[in-house]
């Protein structure tokens, strides 16, 4: 045996290269680009799913958007939807992971409380907090009314329902939010803190500005975006809470998506809406990636 | 008046006594290394002076004053932390107007986009951007000014830290083991500019290592602390020529002292294979001796004129040029190393290159004395002194 038969010629490693990575390539047409070339190719047609056959209408569905009122309304409760969200879901947990992270004593035990929400099914948990939620027997309607306040029609009334939704997507967030900041804290050096306290920044508005904020930006930019694409992504809660109503007031971007697709067998509509959403998380996910490359090369 | 006085400090962390009544005085514009092995308290000490840590008892006084409650930024002190802690997003300039700000610039001053608009932090500025330009051309980092730290070589983040340390005229300057992450050439180098600094600043500084040549080479006054006591406070050559305790002559000097079991008699002390009789004083709790490598010397197989000849089974020689570093074992005490520097300029080099057989001699009088529990047997060296000058 010589030493040539040990290398094996190159065409040999090629295909086995090839070999092994088929079945991933294969799966990843499958299940992702086929699809959404399906979705791509119907968006140009008029096809839906209760008549065989059909025939290619140019840009008509995207052009229909325009003039879509639902487009239009469904557009303005996502934008004020996650004006409420983004805020809130970015906010809280860097509020709580600061004030976690100086805790020793119960540390593990907040981390896990927070975080269960995101362990657990949020459709399951969207059905409890339909119960609490209830304007007549909801146990939060229950609490303000012996606080002395009046009753809130939460699911019911079309200016507080995005507020509602909100608050419940807040909830099942919190805790996935808290661990990326906790995270992000703790690789910050201590003794920077300690420099920053013999410069005189002692104050914990110093603290915050001089050291803490500006060396959480990686983990602020990344919770945003990923924040970002969350908040467009609202589906489940309002299809298990309000399906949509009431009166279209918490229909959203994807759910009006859905509602065209298989509810009123607009499926090539459907399909637009889709691609123009995808659209817009791709233009997120790469200017994601352009600040983080930013970053990277300033530091 | 002191710059820096500490009363009775202690400090411990669970179980753990890490400082144990502690009490020192460094005198203003006074430069004081603050020597141990890694746990001995030292790192503990100094951020305990700069307010980082509170100790659990004693006083802290800074120029006269207890500062014991005050906060690190109202004891007008500066640190340089060993791995600089500078920030890393911030601009050379930046880092070293950070102590200036944080003095002169109101709270709301001080916040983001506010400090943009404020015409205070406006009118402030370019002082501050004035004087941490003269501060780096003090330290030669000027052409540094405009970049992030991420950028700088270890020596150049030394100097800038050392710049934001400066910049705020302190009245104490703290140093945690500054040098350790530079390479031996830096070393030195920064070592001197340290000691030029503190000369032309005459600010007092405390300077904390595990390093005895950094501790000996820049300071006024070495503390050596052990387990969190002070062993001995005292000039670099005090340390060396004169130590209270075993632990100290070990600890200062390198290559280390040669320490040796005797035995002591009615009148006579043994060492090895020698007897020398004769000891006029009392020597009774002796039980080991101390001798600096260089201050035995190699003698001939004949000569008598030292008070001990022993002779010497060389293991190993190490060859520096101006020197010649012995190991090996001398006559009677084979389970102790002796090492024995023989120096090239007093001839000592021939006596080696050519006698097959060696033989070291040294008198009492360069001996130092310490009993069972390694404290020092002064007054016996001090009774021998007496007793040659009446001879």
């Amino acid at each position: 045996m010589n030493g040539d038969s040990l290398v094996r010629p190159e065409w040999s490693r090629v295909r086995l290269a090839y070999f092994l990575s088929a079945p991933a390539s294969f799966l990843i047409l499958l299940i992702y680009v086929l699809p959404i070339l399906a979705v791509f190719m119907i968006s140009f047609t008029d096809y839906s799913l209760v008549y065989d056959g059909f025939s290619f209408v140019g840009l008509d569905n995207y052009k229909q958007m325009f003039t879509d009122r639902h487009f239009l309304t469904a557009l303005q409760n996502t934008l004020i939807y996650a004006a409420i969200f983004i805020p809130g879901a970015f906010v809280l947990p860097l509020v709580l992971a600061i004030a976690i992270q100086r805790r020793r004593r119960f540390r593990s035990i907040l981390e896990v409380l927070y975080f269960m929400p995101v362990t657990s099914t949020l459709t399951a948990m969207t059905l409890v907090w339909r119960a609490l939620l209830d304007s007549n027997q909801g146990a939060i309607n229950n609490l303000l009314v012996g606080l002395g306040f009046g009753k809130v029609n939460w699911l019911g009334d079309g200016d507080v329902v995005l507020i509602s939704i909100a608050m419940v997507s807040v909830w099942g967030v919190i805790g996935f939010n808290m661990v990326l900041f906790l995270a992000g804290l703790t690789a910050i050096p201590k003794n920077l803190y300690e420099a920053a306290s013999i410069d005189g920044a002692d104050h914990p508005l110093d603290r915050f500005f001089q050291v803490t904020w500006p060396l959480l930006a990686p983990t602020a930019l990344f919770v945003s975006v990923n924040t970002l694409v969350t908040a467009f992504k609202l589906f489940d809660t309002v299809a298990v809470l309000t399906r949509g109503g009431p009166d279209r007031a918490s229909e959203v971007y994807l759910y009006l998506a859905y509602l065209e697709g298989f509810e009123n067998f607009n499926m090539a509509y459907a399909c637009a809406l889709s691609l123009v959403f995808l659209t817009v998380l791709f233009l997120v996910a790469w200017l994601q990636t352009r600040l983080g490359d930013r970053r990277r090369t300033h530091a | 008046m002191a710059g820096l006085e500490l009363r009775n400090i202690r400090k411990s962390f669970g179980s753990t006594d890490v400082l144990k009544g502690l009490s020192l005085e460094i005198a203003d514009g006074e430069f004081l290394s603050l020597v141990g092995e890694s746990g001995c308290g030292k790192s503990t000490l100094l951020r305990i002076i700069s307010g980082l840590e509170a100790p659990d008892s004693g006083e802290v006084l800074i120029a006269g004053e207890v500062v014991n409650t005050a906060s690190p930024k109202d004891r007008n002190i500066s640190m340089v932390f060993q791995d600089y802690a500078l920030y890393p997003h911030m601009s050379v300039a930046q880092n070293i107007a950070m102590p200036l700000i944080m003095a002169r610039l109101p709270l709301h001053a001080r916040l983001p986009l506010v400090n943009l608009v404020s015409p205070r932090a406006r009118s402030i500025k370019p002082v501050i951007a004035s004087e941490v330009e003269a501060v780096a051309r003090q330290l030669r980092i000027e052409h540094l000014l405009n970049r992030r730290p991420a950028e700088l070589s270890g020596g150049q983040r030394q100097r800038v830290a050392l710049g934001r340390a400066l910049v705020r005229h302190p009245k104490l300057f703290l140093m945690d083991e500054p040098l350790s992450n530079l390479d031996a050439k830096l070393r030195v180098e920064v070592r001197k500019e340290i000691t030029e600094l503190h000369q032309s600043t005459g600010y007092t500084f405390v300077y904390v290592t595990h390093d005895q040549t950094e501790a000996m080479t820049m300071s006024h006054r070495v503390a050596l602390l052990q387990k969190g006591e002070l062993l001995q406070l005292a000039t670099p050559s005090t340390l060396y020529a004169d130590p209270n305790s075993v632990s100290v002559a070990r600890f200062i000097g390198s290559p280390e002292i040669n320490i040796l079991p005797v035995s002591v008699g009615a009148e006579d002390l043994r060492v090895g294979t020698v007897v020398h009789p004769g000891l006029a004083f009392n020597l009774s709790s002796c039980v080991q001796i101390g001798l600096r490598p260089e201050a035995a010397r190699l003698v001939g197989s004949q000569d008598v004129s030292t008070d001990f000849k022993l002779a010497y089974n060389r293991h190993l020689s190490e060859d520096l040029g101006h020197e010649v570093l012995l190991h090996g074992t001398l006559a009677g005490v084979q389970d102790t190393p002796f090492r024995l520097r023989v120096s090239q300029a007093i001839g000592q080099r021939a006596v080696l290159d050519t006698q097959e057989e060696l033989f070291v001699g040294f008198d009492c009088s360069d001996l130092l004395y310490f009993d069972a529990q390694g404290e020092r047997l002064r007054d016996a060296r001090f009774s021998m002194a007496m007793r040659e000058a009446a001879q």
